[in-house]
């Protein structure tokens, strides 16, 4: 806090002296807080630990033996989990406070330690044979498990990226438009029900108060993996992508009224930019076939995004009050 | 000198200030009411969210406008294209000074695209009107130039920065051309310096307090490129020089490796988080420096004991902080919100995620970036 600004709030008899000492006084103890700092430094001692450790485990295959490397990781895996049982807080459905970034971080180790237990089997012995989804199934359980019982943001974050992987898709952020392959509808299809299963998660969270916290991390993944799809229907429609802005628009009034609910600006932009996005293909793909219109497309977009911004005004209005 | 209005900047402050000290108890609510009465405020500023949405319409708008007038008047002329970017640099200013003066807009998205678009128009204007190249000194002195005026006129740090830019690289190329390229990352250790020391001077002083923003992007720069300058790697493969002779290179690897150490001591002493984490990030770059050109163990082995380091150093740090001491504390800061929570929740899932794979991705283990999804084949 800027204590000249209360000594002018002081001096104008905004507030009293008592105040003023207060603010003074709060100030002068104020502390530096290196918190962030920290849990960096730990997320990189992390990331280069497991990183280093998983090449050496893949350099030292055939010297180490499989079973003996097995175990180690089994045994980092249950040690990481029983540090983080020793300092978890009791379990509850509404939000758990922190117990400090080491034994959030030994949550996450335990579930990735899982995560390569499971391929190594997976790579070495074939255990699951040709059900892939079945090694995507057990991580996937766990890191559920991990996000409820130690409310764990990161782990529930896993958990979802395992759910995509085994109903076929990749829904990590960066992963989400370069790993898939959006041009068959199997794909699409599998993004409307991974989308669709998420947002009835995060609803299940908010109404009945179960990890209400959670909903927001499900809402996420799950619009973005819905309105993809959307996109992808539209385009792999080719002359019908015009019909599926019908079902798209039911879609953004469903978002709209959710994000209305819930003052939710992130979700409205969202909605709207890929609402534009749905619009403006279609506009481009049947104008293509009348002019080969430069200008209309110039005129198009300029009128447009005048609209949008008009819009997206409007919203930041009627959602304050 | 500013655009903006500086009472409503001042009421802004004030309103936060007191928001902040209500939620801590500090002021009573009465008083709150009093001061939130006497403190209107009647700018534009919508939520973060709604920002980058107008950010982007914005953008939109002006571009779409410059290709419908450049089609109609053929673009492909390079005349036509200079003097449509000179309209168009000042189409964006005058709209900038009116929504700022008659709609009040404050960080509103359109003022940030409008500034940006102007200051580019009119950048490329200046380019094409002489035929320079990026690199060439009169585009490093419009960047200067450009840069601070909107920079202290709509304190914006990204203007700061190109005007940064602009300063460092007139005296590079300075350097060139007078045949003296060992110079140049004195020169520009000594430039850096001084927009630091003047940067921080500038900061402690209260009547630049509507310009923290532009300011501290300076000091972070200035701290950047100063240890960059003096850095190894970049004077030996920045190509200045063929040969890098002996004391230089000996002055290098000093400056490679205390100048991260020396900036964080001096962050710890001063209670400067600034150059505090500016040394943190620096500690990175010189061991990867150091890494580039001596390999002393196999990369893996380093990643095991280095992580195995930061993982201790994070551990004794946060139980010597678990009191309080010399102003510090390990405890999160008190404007934590939800979303830092949410996104650090997104970044941990991106670059760990490792879902088992199908045998035909070839196996890989670790949670380093790329080894990710293996999903894209069918079920």
């Amino acid at each position: 806090m800027q204590t000249r600004v209360f000594e002018k709030l002081f001096s104008e008899g905004m507030i009293s002296s008592e105040s003023l000492h207060r603010v003074k006084d709060a100030e002068s103890r104020r502390l530096i807080s290196v918190h962030w700092e920290l849990n960096i430094i730990l997320y990189l001692g992390v990331l280069l630990l497991s990183g280093g450790l998983g090449i050496i485990i893949y350099q030292n295959i055939d010297t180490i033996g499989h079973q003996a490397m097995l175990a180690l990781i089994a045994v980092l895996c249950a040690g990481s989990y029983y540090y983080a049982w020793l300092h978890r807080k009791p379990f509850s459905w509404q939000k758990v406070p922190s117990r400090g970034p080491f034994a959030e971080y030994a949550v996450l180790l335990g579930c990735l330690l899982a995560a390569i237990f499971i391929s190594y089997l997976q790579a070495q012995y074939d255990v699951f044979g040709d059900r892939y989804g079945l090694a995507f199934l057990f991580p996937m359980i766990l890191y559920f498990f991990s996000a409820y019982y130690f409310d764990h943001l990161g782990a529930l974050c896993l958990g979802i990226i395992a759910f995509g992987g085994w109903l076929g898709i990749s829904i990590a952020p960066f992963h989400i438009l370069r790993d898939n392959d959006y041009t068959s509808f199997r794909m699409i299809f599998s993004g409307f029900l991974v989308g669709i299963t998420l947002m009835t998660a995060a609803y299940i969270s908010d109404r009945y108060e179960r990890k209400q916290h959670f909903a927001f991390t499900y809402n996420n993944f799950g619009l973005h993996s819905c309105f993809l799809s959307h996109i992808a229907a539209i385009h792999q429609l080719g002359d019908f992508g015009v019909a599926w802005l019908i079902p798209m628009a039911i879609f953004c009034g469903i978002i709209y009224l959710m994000a209305r609910r819930e003052r939710s600006f992130y979700f409205m932009l969202i909605m709207v930019l890929y609402a534009y996005a749905g619009l403006s293909y279609v506009f481009l793909l049947l104008t293509s076939r009348i002019s080969e219109g430069g200008m209309l497309y110039a005129l198009y977009f300029a009128v447009t995004a005048f609209i949008i911004a008009r819009l997206l005004i409007y919203f930041n209005k009627s959602m304050r009050t | 000198m500013i655009a903006y209005n500086r009472q409503q900047l001042d009421n802004l402050e004030v309103l936060r200030e007191a928001d902040l000290a209500f939620r801590k108890e500090l002021i009573t609510s009465e008083e709150l009411a009093a001061i939130q009465q006497q403190h209107r405020l009647n700018i534009y500023k919508p939520n973060f969210f709604i920002r980058v949405g107008l950010v982007i319409t914005t953008v939109f708008i002006v571009v779409a406008l410059f290709c419908l007038v450049g089609l109609a008047l053929d673009i492909s002329d390079e005349s036509t294209f200079t003097v449509m970017c000179f309209f168009w640099a000042l189409f964006c200013y005058v709209a900038l000074e009116l929504i700022i003066y008659s709609r009040h807009h404050f960080e509103s998205g359109v003022d940030d695209a409008l500034l940006w678009l102007s200051g580019a128009f009119f950048y490329v204007m200046i380019l094409e009107t002489g035929n320079w190249d990026t690199d060439s000194t009169a585009s490093f002195m419009t960047l200067l130039l450009t840069g601070t005026v909107l920079a202290v006129r709509f304190f914006s740090a990204g203007m700061a920065t190109a005007a940064f830019i602009g300063l460092t690289g007139i005296f590079y190329n300075a350097g060139i051309n007078i045949g003296a390229p060992l110079l140049i990352p004195f020169t520009l250790i000594a430039v850096s310096a001084g927009v630091y020391i003047l940067s921080q001077q500038a900061l402690s002083n209260p009547s630049a307090k509507y310009h923290t923003m532009p300011l501290e992007m300076l000091c972070i720069l200035a701290l950047g490129v100063a240890y960059a300058s003096g850095n190894y790697f970049m004077v030996k493969e920045s190509g200045i020089v063929a040969d890098v002779p002996l004391p230089m290179m000996i002055f290098c690897w000093i400056w490679t490796i205390a100048i991260p150490i020396l900036y964080i001591y001096q962050g710890i002493r001063s209670k400067d988080m600034l150059i505090l984490r500016t040394g943190l990030i620096l500690v990175a770059a010189g061991a990867f420096t150091i890494r580039y050109y001596y390999e002393v163990m196999a990369t893996e082995v380093i990643m095991i004991l280095a992580g195995s380091v930061l993982i201790l150093i994070a551990r004794i740090i946060t139980r010597y902080l678990r009191q309080p001491r010399h102003g510090f504390t390990a405890e999160a800061p008190e404007d934590n919100d939800e979303m830092t929570g949410n996104i650090e929740a997104l970044i941990v899932a991106e670059t760990f995620h490792d879902t088992p794979q199908k045998p035909d991705d070839g196996f890989k283990f670790g949670g380093g970036s790329g080894m990710g999804g293996g999903a894209s084949g069918n079920f």
